[in-house]
């Protein structure tokens, strides 16, 4: 790239230059019937120069206008660096090469073999309580190449599908809602052979237990959580606090604890991009970084930190590959890929015994951290009472809550089980949505403040 | 690109509907008082629906010389949908009026230079406090509209936006303000390092029943979650809302009147014309209490026999509603009025968890931010952590103490309000 090597002769410490196309598919359905197909592409170039400690970022849509679109980033930087108190240098910048596409594209599959997959998914509901149900699909595939002043030429393509089945039934005076949100990054022929029939039953049993739930009852409790909530408790309480901006900024209850003990002795945490066909895979970061996976909490102890170039230049340490953008006209900043739970000794069933009374706790509809203080709320998608070491009621959906230090201490069996979640979970950051996802056993923490239900 | 061009290859295969958004944006921020990263860009955005009966096909792009594989993509897709219950509504040609307020030449021709210095001033918190985060932004957007009716708009807006966060170390603080035009980023700054200090200090309470003074951002979240989808005509049609058959009856407290004015002067979500390219207008929905209106689409107004409101969110769904300025009419009250009438009660600004209400029945059981204990017509301390819960629908029908500024960062424009008899778990 010789514009890459003309502002490196101007006086650039440093510039990269990504190519992103996107290509986007959508169809939802109400009760049967197409309430919206969307199909979108977009293409954009995102220039950064680095001067002085300063950035300089530039997007445009034309590739005619790229010439236009690296002066402005220079200059962009050129000024910042005027205003900069704290100097520092980039280290560690990456020098890659290589060529990685995904076979089995989801663009390559007309929109009618689409369609009618989601329409055989209708014939799978028989339950007779069931009011309204919905079935909704989307396809993505990003293609990016990426260039840098060190040298790198990366490609890589992925292809993505998240689907969502929801029914809502209606018994006597009750209404309840159960529902199944999944996504991968993966080729189109694994979201064939998805077992549609096996998600809608389970859904429909899920939904059969709700018109009998009870309410959960409330205050101080033991929770034994399952895979998918466990991945995503660790993605908001822990993976976000280990962003390194979060750090840098004092926002996060991990200042200064790096080679603390943070959570029991069997806890190994870890944030990784390869987990195969879960939604957080990449090989590359959007800064070029080769995302080989991160040990973040090992036995209990906080030993690492989530990079992109910049906070890892500005910490001292080694960029980890977590430097992510939504899309082109975003700035890459830490977020995590895939947030990993080691297997513990336990076996499942293990996890219940000895609870008194306790709360199963199952999927995950949302949850929200306070950063700096550390305090967490959760929703469940699905409860059940556990009474003298049995899972006994189903309950309505569960709120828990705590803080994150505390109750991490409180994490007292982990079991051997660990799967990875295909949530298709999306994290949301400064206004940029990425893809995220992990891996998780189940866990069970002594004690939670149970919020009752909805 | 040519808009009769796309008008004409379209027309083939049915009406056609375009709509065209250009925008140029720079953001200039800092972490820990100094520079981080300045961007600029230049973004643009190309829908296409095609319609014909009751059917329709939508498909986007931003690279303009795709122009024609949008419109054979949307034309493909309405041949692949099926038939909505009614034939797809299309605009006529009508006269719009421009709104004011909208666009700011002054703000269009920031430099980099001038927003540097905004956040230069915007990061200038007393020495002992941090600013681990501040940000300064400016954007001019350009939206045309055209469809196969001769119906061409167009529009240009402003928006002009300054994000602060203050940090003692152990509290934060955040404030932000967005306008179309310029604003004073020290007012910003300083609301932060007040509230920062403010915040110091927290204690426990214990739990108890009492009054709440909501400011601006909790209402906002409350409305947005719960009222406006409740108000909108696509929710009652579908009789998910709770105020479905309730027009012309008295819903809330004769103090409330509520109304929605895409033509509000100086209005962050004002435009002369909507998503539809309906001439924008102002609805009363609500009236000393009683409900007068939802808000409607072409499609959701063609199902009840009425007029549009011009409050279509865009030509991607059908129906497709939302609000412009949602307002909430101001009443009487300072801030410290509003303080001075609670015996025992908090002081919330915002809420947290809005994932907790239910948007159908309006129940509420959320977090509260930046909270302070109120006794005796005073605000005694900072509170640590709290949730309250509520029913916001019932809330509403017994509000009296309504305050008299009123702020406006989305969509709501609304002043503080006051709760009574709210459970506060501490």
């Amino acid at each position: 790239m010789h514009l890459i090597k003309k502002y490196e002769n101007k006086g650039a410490e440093f510039v990269d230059l990504r190519v992103t196309e996107l290509n986007f598919e959508s169809i939802s359905t109400d009760d049967g019937k197409i309430s919206s197909i969307q199909s979108s592409f977009s293409k954009e170039f995102s220039v950064r120069v680095f001067i002085n400690g300063s950035w300089g970022f530039s997007y445009c849509h034309k590739e005619k206008d790229l010439k236009r679109c690296f002066e402005k980033a220079f200059k962009l930087a050129k000024t910042g660096s005027k205003y900069k108190r704290d100097v520092f240098n980039l280290s560690n910048i990456p020098r890659d090469k290589g060529k990685f596409s995904s076979k089995g594209s989801p663009m390559d599959v007309e929109l009618e073999d689409k369609l009618k997959v989601v329409f055989d998914v209708y014939k799978e509901f028989n339950l007779k309580e069931i009011v309204n149900k919905m079935v909704e699909v989307s396809f993505t595939q990003k293609k990016q190449e990426y260039f840098n002043s060190n040298g790198s030429n990366l490609f890589e393509q992925r292809n993505y599908f998240n689907f969502l089945i929801s029914i809502t039934g209606k018994k006597g005076d009750k209404i309840r809602r159960a529902y199944e949100r999944i996504g991968k990054c993966a080729p189109y022929r694994v979201f064939l052979k998805t077992k549609f029939s096996d998600i809608v039953s389970s859904l429909q049993e899920r939904l059969k237990l709700l018109f009998v739930a009870k309410k959960a009852p409330v205050g101080k409790l033991p929770l034994v959580i399952d895979n998918t909530l466990a991945q995503v408790f660790f993605h908001e309480a822990v993976g976000h606090a280990c962003e390194a901006d979060s750090i840098i900024e004092k926002s996060s209850v991990f200042v200064g604890k790096l080679g603390e003990k943070v959570a029991p002795g069997f806890l190994t945490l870890r944030d990784t991009p390869k987990v195969k066909h879960e939604h957080g895979f990449y090989r590359y970061d959007d800064e070029g970084v080769k995302g080989k996976g991160t040990v973040l909490i090992k036995n209990g102890v906080l030993v690492n930190y989530l990079h992109s170039l910049e906070t890892a230049s500005k910490l001292n340490m080694k960029p980890t590959g977590n430097g992510r953008a939504e899309n082109g006209s975003a700035f890459p900043i830490p977020r995590m890929s895939n947030t990993v739970l080691d297997n513990g000794d336990y076996k499942v069933e293990e996890l219940f015994e000895g609870i008194k009374k306790g709360i199963y706790a199952k999927n995950s509809s949302g949850g929200v951290v306070e950063p700096t203080t550390g305090n967490f709320l959760f929703n469940t998608r699905e409860a059940y009472l556990i009474e003298n070491g049995e899972v006994t009621k189903p309950l309505l959906d569960v709120s828990f809550g705590g803080n994150i230090l505390p109750t991490l201490m409180k994490i007292e069996k982990i079991a051997n089980d660990q799967k990875p979640s295909f949530g298709g979970w999306r994290c949301g950051k400064q206004g940029q949505m990425v893809p995220v996802g992990g891996a998780s056993p189940h866990i069970m923490i002594s004690e939670a403040i149970v919020g009752g239900s909805r | 690109m040519e808009v009769d061009k796309i008008l004409k290859f379209g027309q083939r295969f049915g009406d056609v509907t375009i709509c065209l958004t250009k925008s140029n944006q720079t953001t200039v921020s800092f972490t820990n008082k100094d520079v981080g990263n300045a961007i600029n860009g230049d973004s643009v955005f190309l829908e296409i629906r095609i319609s014909k009966g009751k059917r329709f096909g939508y498909s986007t792009t931003n690279d303009l010389t795709k122009w024609k594989d949008v419109v054979l993509k949307a034309a493909k897709i309405m041949k692949l949908s099926k038939d909505l219950d009614l034939d797809i509504p299309l605009v006529q040609n009508k006269k719009v009026k421009p709104v004011e307020g909208l666009y700011y030449k002054k703000v269009e021709k920031l430099s980099v230079e001038d927003l540097f210095s905004f956040a230069k001033s915007l990061v200038s918190a007393p020495e002992k406090l941090n600013v681990p985060k501040a940000e300064v932004s400016k954007e001019c957007e350009e939206t045309l509209f055209a469809n196969s009716n001769g119906v061409f708009l167009k529009e240009k807006q402003t928006t002009f936006s300054s994000f602060v966060e203050v940090s003692d170390g152990n509290i934060n603080a955040v404030d932000y303000h967005t306008t179309n035009g310029l604003h004073d980023v020290d007012k910003v700054l300083k609301s932060a390092v007040n509230l920062c200090l403010e915040k110091r200090n927290p204690k426990k309470i214990s739990n108890f029943k009492g009054d709440v003074v909501f400011d601006y951002f909790a209402i906002k979240d409350l409305l947005e979650t719960v009222l406006i989808p409740a108000v909108s005509a696509d929710e009652v049609q579908a009789k998910r809302s709770k105020l479905f058959g309730m027009l012309g009856k008295k819903v809330f407290s004769e103090n409330l009147t509520i109304y929605d004015n895409g033509r509000l002067k100086n209005g962050l979500f004002s435009s002369s014309f909507d998503g539809e390219g309906v001439p924008t207008r102002k609805t009363i929905i609500v009236e000393n209490g009683v409900l007068k209106s939802f808000i409607y689409d072409l499609f959701s107004a063609a199902k009840d026999g009425v007029e549009s409101t011009g409050n279509s969110n865009g030509i991607n769904r059908l129906p497709n509603i939302t609000p412009t300025n949602f307002v909430v009419k101001k009443g009487d009250f300072s801030k410290d009025e509003l303080i001075s009438c609670i015996k025992k009660g908090i002081y919330a600004r915002e809420i947290f968890g809005d994932h907790l209400i239910n948007r159908t029945t309006g129940d509420c059981s959320v977090g509260v931010e930046d909270v302070f204990y109120i006794e005796n017509g005073e605000i005694k301390y900072p509170i640590k952590q709290a949730m309250v819960n509520f029913n916001l629908f019932d809330a509403l029908k017994y509000v009296s103490k309504i305050g008299k500024v009123i702020r406006q960062e989305s969509n709501v424009s609304a002043p503080p309000m006051v709760f009574e008899g709210v459970q506060v778990i501490g």
